[in-house]
């Protein structure tokens, strides 16, 4: 009897004891896949990755922050390609692609013109007006001084002319400029009074310096006239920076042909620069702005390769710039990494790009344009413990 | 004692009459004042101190605000733990304290520190306390709606009429808006004409800052009358901005619109509303912890009505989440369940006693206890919800087993005799004598049931949250059941036995079966290793369906509505969430028919309990009723239609519930069984930490998926400063910080006062002019002294001071204790290893690794471990002592019962069969063990043992009043007694069962939680009668065949 008894006490409390008390939350996912899964992560963190195995176990929800997993189905696509670029690969479909309003555009070859903003005024210089004076009379005493051919004097002509000149330089002329300046003879009117075309005096930042060069165009819209602009090219830049200001001052002639432009009038100023690649080319291969995804860590562009495929392909790309032809618009210059006539994600690259990150094939190496770098490889870090169990 | 309370009730029938009347008029109006809500709070008590900083980056936040903040609040008394998070734009500081203790005396602690850790922080910091409110405060949310007016109207008018007329309604805590553009005078400068008219973006602020004001002046007196002297100057209009001076430049006055435009605009946001792919403007009712949320919304929406006589012609509160429905539902199932436990429990009283008015008498005990136990839940602050009304819905049938053997005893004592010629003074003494003899038993049973539920008393964490309620009030029932058996029953007996009363043996039912029982017992006794043989079977059958169940914490609550919780990736823009928020709605309204209503929100509404980030939508989809469902649609069926039409690349389509999801999003700590909280000062460092210590742990037999936290995630695009180069310049670090915060960042710098309401005055660069890296070059910064003798400052591009560049940063910072941590995540194998054993492996394997030199810790670094096997280990500690005690109080209170050890042993080998059935039948039943089947357990516990005690001391007693001889005449005696028991063991059992039945058949709000729980007394009622009846006398018998054999020997 006390045998039953004990039996039936020791029964009774490996039932109660066994079975713990808590236990994992086991929800039920309603998915309805009939997909083969590959694992299952979490929505919000995508480097959570649970086998089917584990989460069949009850491993369901994301240890972060406590929600549901959510399944990854196989991709047939498979990452092969020798291309070191590519680095993840993601399969859509339509449905998903127009829900979230993918739009892609082919890349081309494109003329793009970098644009510095800058302010500026309408020159009122009565002193360079009084410099170039002082530089054609200078001129013209010196050729008469040849003609003279008395050598003293035509050297102290010579000299007067190569200072009044290097006046001009120091005021900004450019040596072109000072060179049809001593072919005109004519003092320029337009620094003091509204002419057919003005001067416009802007300042360039030491940063932007290599943006600004001789020639290029420039639109200018005056402060008080909202909404007028005027055009006309950058004819030389001064070769001293304004301690002032910090800046550098450079000079454009626009076109002003009613007049309205008027001295010291305050303008601001469009300098269009326009943007050549290493080798000097006007056309260059061009991606619109918002097909690039940048984390300062790289570049990625999402290329649409058909069939709801799209690889995200890591870049590299020259300064921003806009293109005029039609619509102006903002543009990079590709420099690396694609390939002209293939088709870019414009619209919708950000959901693209998160979508591989939870679930895209991707190489070993990547893990989204927003994501964390790959994690450091456990076996390198400890070789070949003794008995530890792997 | 027990007999003389018995006998001065009866003697006092009219005082013990009134009495009750009253108990059943105070516990009428306590069950009308209980607070209502459709689960009990399970969140952890704590205080949030809630830090606004708009703007700022959580690197910025967790520096800044959030350390001075914590150390300063460290150390309040009976903190148990104090955790802060630093987001985008805010930071919590979520001061966990220990339970028990009284949340406002809290609140009031967190208070006085705030006063003194709010010193160290910078100034435009404001930092307040959270609303007196728990996660499941949110009860109510709205649209302010109306054709014809934009987002900024709407939006005025719920912030500035709406809701504080609603945070009026007694018991509102907070009223919180969301969605909708708060209306902004919005100053945008155009650098260049700052440059061109030499004035800096400083002065333009200044300038505001000082064109803001009314004054008053005191009173002048004029011909005895005395007037009121006003300074007018408060900004009211677009007008009033573009006037104000910022300088002279060349004698003409510069104004705000010389240099920029002035405009009405929105206010930077981080939360939007949708309502079927509109954007909506709206807000959140949350409510004071403790309240009534049924009462509450009711009379918040009283309030509605009240005050939409006042919005705008069109203008209306529209409501798209209300508590009421999921309370009214979920206590409806009770309820009704409650109801239909007593109608069948009626009635089954009434087919064993076939007396109607002695069953009306038991009956009573229904009604009367439940009262009465309301009366204790007022007392103990036990609310009404789910668990707690499922506590005495479990309790039913138990609670008619006192009622039913105390008049089923004076019941047979009175039919002894022929009650027609008693008179009334010995009906009183039979009464009172009949009721004192079962008198012991019955609080017996009753100290039984108490006892076996200490386990549940000492659960902590959230289960404890969860169950306590329920232990209390089945306590409270039984004890009133009990009370009112004592007290009441007798004296009711006594007006209600009259008349002729027929012997028990006539009663048909027991005729019945007796003529069913004796020949199986009597072959039982025959065949004894048969019986022990079925009995080890069925027990070895419920052991291996045990180890085949699974496991849960908790079966989920149907809440009736949905959250739909698509989530993006940290780093997706507001407009970019918006717009998937968008489609989607519109996709859910229109294509899928079952939907009546669907609002969607995404980041935070402006409350401190609302920490959602931008990425983050929350839809509120609200189904319509079944009977409009398609043909063969589910509520699984539609969630699985909804993720399928909504999908989009990029988001991923999480399906909760409303007030689930509230309790996930507010609690903090490790939510998975073991984690390790890696300590530090750089985050970085920390990851490095975190991701050596997943794969070392991953090694270790038992884990599963372990996962250390990544910190990167979210861009950052930092502009650091060149000193060097700024001082080139003579330029001050601030200098530029001034103006990346406003000039790119945009600065609230006043508020204009127009009336009742309020609005920011902000002022920015403009918008193309800031809005990519390139215009950010281009943000001049003015020189603080003069070049030489120069006449003007210089004005610098921040691109020759700063360097520019993008880095993946955090998007959220948490620290526990003022140290920011990391944590990796550990599911454990648990059928493999134990919890705690795997801790315990896990630890030495991470102190090998760290004294082999393979893990570095630097200093200043420290890990620690935590998860929920801490309070595994914690429900160890409690709940096995707790549950050997109850065991233990059990046994002895057995012991003391019988004096006899044999008998205890055959009352022990009763009860893992009773327990056998419980599993046999939650296993058929498809359910999975959770902690409410535990609670089962602990319930059947306490009633299965019931029956055999009954039925062995009357085994005892025939025994003792002659003892057997041969085996035949044990054999004989056996039956007799068990044909004794047979009627009330039956009528116990069948009343319990049968009173569980609206429960196991009902399909209401909260029967998922409660099935489970009545599974195992249902199942195991059945295998412990069927064990009762059958096993003990068989057992019984073999005992005295073997004592008597032995003697004869």
């Amino acid at each position: 009897m006390e045998k039953i008894i004990r039996v039936a006490l020791v029964i009774l409390f490996t039932l109660m004891f066994s079975t713990q008390l808590f236990a994992q939350q086991n929800h039920v996912n309603h998915q309805g896949l009939d997909e083969p899964i590959s694992y299952y992560t979490c929505g919000m963190h995508p480097s959570v990755k649970v086998t089917v195995e584990n989460y069949e176990k009850g491993d369901t929800k994301c240890p972060i922050c406590f929600m549901p997993l959510m399944p990854v189905i196989k991709s047939s696509m498979n990452m092969e390609t020798s291309d070191e670029n590519v680095i993840s690969q993601v399969a859509l479909k339509a449905s998903e692609l127009k829900l979230a309003g993918v739009k892609t555009e082919p890349i081309e070859k494109r003329q793009l013109f970098k644009e510095i903003r800058a302010v500026g005024r309408v020159a009122y210089d009565p002193q360079l007006a009084v410099a170039q004076d002082e530089f054609i009379s200078s001129v013209q005493s010196y050729e008469k001084a040849l003609s003279g051919g008395i050598e003293e004097i035509v050297d102290r002509a010579k000299s007067l002319v190569d200072s009044s000149q290097r006046k001009l330089l120091l005021m900004g002329l450019s040596q072109e400029q000072i060179d049809g300046l001593q072919k005109s003879k004519k003092v320029q009117n337009n620094l003091v009074l509204p002419g057919d075309k003005m001067w416009i005096y802007g300042d360039v930042y030491e940063y932007e310096l290599n943006w600004v060069k001789e020639g290029a165009y420039v639109k200018v819209s005056p402060l008080s006239l909202a909404g007028e602009e005027f055009y006309g090219k950058v004819v030389s830049l001064n070769p001293v920076v304004d301690p002032q200001t910090r800046s550098v001052r450079f000079r454009a002639l626009v076109d002003n042909p009613e007049k309205k432009l008027k001295p010291e009038m305050y303008v601001d100023i469009e300098i269009m620069s326009q943007y050549q690649d290493d080798n000097g080319n006007m056309d260059v291969l061009s991606i619109p702005k918002s097909a690039l995804l940048d984390t300062g860590r790289r570049q990625i562009v999402w290329v649409d390769k058909g069939d709801g495929q799209f690889e995200g392909r890591k870049v590299t790309v020259g300064p921003e710039a806009i293109d005029h032809s039609d619509n102006p618009r903002k543009f990079y210059p590709v420099l690396k990494g694609l390939n002209e006539g293939e088709r870019v994600v414009t619209q919708g690259n950000f959901l693209i790009d998160s979508q591989s990150q939870i679930t895209g094939v991707a190489s070993s190496a990547f893990s989204g344009a927003l994501g964390n770098e790959k994690k450091q490889p456990a076996a390198s870090a400890m070789p070949g413990m003794p008995g530890m169990q792997m | 004692m027990i007999n003389r309370i018995i006998e001065t009730c009866i003697r006092n029938r009219f005082l013990v009459l009134s009495v009750f009347v009253l108990m059943m008029i105070l516990g009428f109006s306590s069950m009308k004042e209980t607070p209502v809500d459709a689960i009990p709070d399970i969140g952890e008590l704590q205080v949030i101190v809630y830090a606004d900083w708009p703007g700022r980056s959580p690197q910025d936040v967790e520096d800044q605000v959030i350390y001075p903040l914590t150390t300063g609040l460290m150390g309040t008394p009976k903190v148990k733990v104090v955790r802060s998070s630093s987001g985008f734009g805010f930071g919590l500081v979520n001061m966990i304290f220990r339970e028990g203790t009284d949340y406002y005396w809290a609140r009031t602690r967190v208070l006085e520190r705030l006063d003194l850790a709010k010193k160290n922080i910078p100034k435009d910091v404001s930092v307040s306390l959270g609303p007196d409110a728990t996660a499941l405060g949110q009860i109510f949310w709205y649209t302010v709606e109306g054709d014809g007016y934009s987002l900024e109207e709407l939006r005025s008018i719920q912030d500035w009429y709406v809701r504080y007329q609603l945070t009026s309604v007694e018991g509102v805590s907070e009223v919180a808006s969301v969605g909708g553009y708060v209306k902004q005078y919005q100053v945008d400068v155009d650098p260049n004409k700052l440059f061109a008219y030499d004035v800096s973006l400083l002065h333009v602020m200044e300038a505001i800052k000082l064109s803001n004001i009314d004054v008053g002046a005191k009173v002048f007196e004029q011909n005895s009358v005395e007037y009121v002297v006003r300074g007018l100057g408060f900004i009211k209009s677009i007008k009033d901005i573009e006037d104000i001076v910022i300088g002279v430049h060349a004698g003409t006055p510069v104004t705000i619109k010389d240099i920029g435009r002035v405009a009405l605009g929105a206010d930077f946001r981080r939360g939007v509303l949708d309502k079927e792919g509109r954007e909506a403007t709206g807000g959140v009712v949350v409510m004071r912890y403790g309240e009534n949320p049924l009462k509450v919304i009711e009379r918040v929406k009283k309030k509605i009505q009240e005050i939409e006589v006042g919005l705008p012609k069109g203008m209306k509160i529209v409501p798209f989440y209300d508590r009421t429905g999921l309370i009214h539902r979920s206590i409806h199932t009770l309820s009704s369940a409650l109801i239909q436990e007593i109608i069948i429990t009626i009635f089954v009283i009434v087919v064993f006693l076939l007396h109607f008015w002695g069953s009306l008498v038991i009956a009573a005990v229904l009604p009367i206890g439940i009262l009465i136990a309301f009366i204790f839940m007022k007392q103990f602050g036990v609310d009404a919800n789910i668990m707690s009304l499922g506590g005495i819905a479990i309790a039913i049938g138990v609670m008619v087993d006192s009622g039913c053997v105390m008049v089923e005893n004076i019941y047979s004592k009175l039919s002894e005799h022929s009650t027609e010629n008693l008179t009334s003074e010995n009906r009183l003494k039979i009464c009172s004598d009949a009721a004192g003899e079962v008198g012991r038993p019955v609080l017996f049973a009753l100290l039984t049931t108490i006892v076996s539920f200490i386990p549940v008393f000492v659960l902590t964490g959230q289960a404890g949250k969860l169950f306590s309620p329920l232990a209390y009030t089945k306590t409270f029932v039984m004890v009133a059941a009990a009370i009112i058996a004592l007290t009441l029953l007798p004296t009711l007996s006594y007006f209600a036995l009259k008349g002729k009363l027929k012997p028990v043996e006539e009663n048909k039912t027991a005729k019945y079966l007796h003529g069913k029982y004796k020949p199986l017992l009597g072959w039982a006794l025959i065949h004894k290793r048969v019986i022990v043989f079925i009995a080890l079977a069925v027990f070895t059958v419920g052991l291996i369906f045990s180890v085949l169940m699974k496991q849960e914490f908790m079966p989920p609550l149907n809440e009736g509505d949905l959250l739909f919780m698509p989530v993006l990736l940290p780093g997706a823009s507001l407009t970019q969430v918006a717009d998937v928020m968008q489609k989607q709605d519109i996709i859910i309204k229109n294509e899928i028919p079952e939907v009546e209503g669907v609002v969607g929100k995404l980041g935070r509404a402006e409350t401190a309990t609302d920490p959602a980030p931008v990425t983050m939508i929350e839809t509120i989809i609200h189904l319509k009723n079944k009977k409009y469902w398609r043909k063969g649609m589910t509520r699984e069926k539609i969630i699985d239609e909804i993720q399928q039409k909504t999908k989009m690349p990029g988001v991923s389509p999480i399906m909760t519930q409303p007030i689930r999801n509230r309790i996930d999003m507010l609690a903090t700590g490790i939510q998975t069984p073991v984690g390790i909280k890696v300590f530090g000062p750089d985050l970085k460092e920390i990851e490095k930490i975190g991701i050596q210590l997943e794969q070392i742990v991953g090694r270790v037999e038992g884990a599963v998926s372990p996962y250390a936290e990544r910190i990167g995630g979210r861009p950052y695009f930092e502009i650091e400063i060149d000193r060097p180069q700024a001082a080139r310049y003579g330029i001050h670090v601030q200098d530029i910080q001034d103006l990346i915060m406003s000039g790119i960042g945009g600065m609230n710098i006043t508020t204009t006062v127009e009336g009742r309401e309020r609005y920011p005055v902000r002022v920015r660069y403009l918008r193309e002019l800031r809005d990519d890296p390139e215009a950010l070059k281009r943000i001049f910064v003015p020189t603080r002294w003069h070049w030489r003798n120069a006449p003007k400052p210089a004005q610098i591009p921040l691109a020759q001071l700063a360097e520019f560049k993008t880095v993946a940063g955090p998007s959220m910072i948490f620290s526990e204790n003022t140290v920011p941590y990391g944590r990796v995540f550990i599911n454990v194998n648990q059928s493999q290893i134990g919890l705690v054993d795997f801790v315990k492996k896990a630890q030495e394997t991470v102190q090998k690794e760290i004294s082999r030199g393979n893990l570095k810790i630097p200093t200043g670094y420290f890990i620690s471990w935590s998860g929920q096997f801490e309070a595994e280990m914690e429900s160890r500690k409690r709940l096995l002592p707790s549950m050997a005690l109850a065991l233990m109080v059990i046994l002895v209170l057995l012991y003391m019962a019988f004096k006899d050890i044999k008998i205890l042993g055959i009352l022990t080998a009763v009860l893992p069969l009773s327990l056998t059935g419980g599993v046999i039948l939650l296993f058929l039943l498809n359910f999975r063990f959770s902690t409410a089947v535990w609670v089962g357990f602990i319930a059947l516990f306490g009633v299965a043992t019931d029956n055999a005690v009954v039925l062995l001391s009357t085994l005892e007693n025939l025994f003792k009043e002659k003892l057997p001889k041969t085996i035949e005449e044990i054999r004989q005696t056996v039956i007799r007694a068990g044909l004794q028991r047979v009627r009330p063991a039956l009528m116990t059992t069948m009343t319990t069962i049968i009173a569980l039945m609206p429960v196991m058949f009902s399909s209401g709000t909260g029967s998922e939680v409660m099935k489970p729980m009545a599974a195992p007394t249902v199942g195991g009622l059945l295998t412990a009668t069927a064990a009762n009846l059958i096993l003990v006398p068989v057992l019984y018998s073999w005992m005295k065949e073997r004592k008597l054999q032995k003697e004869q020997s």
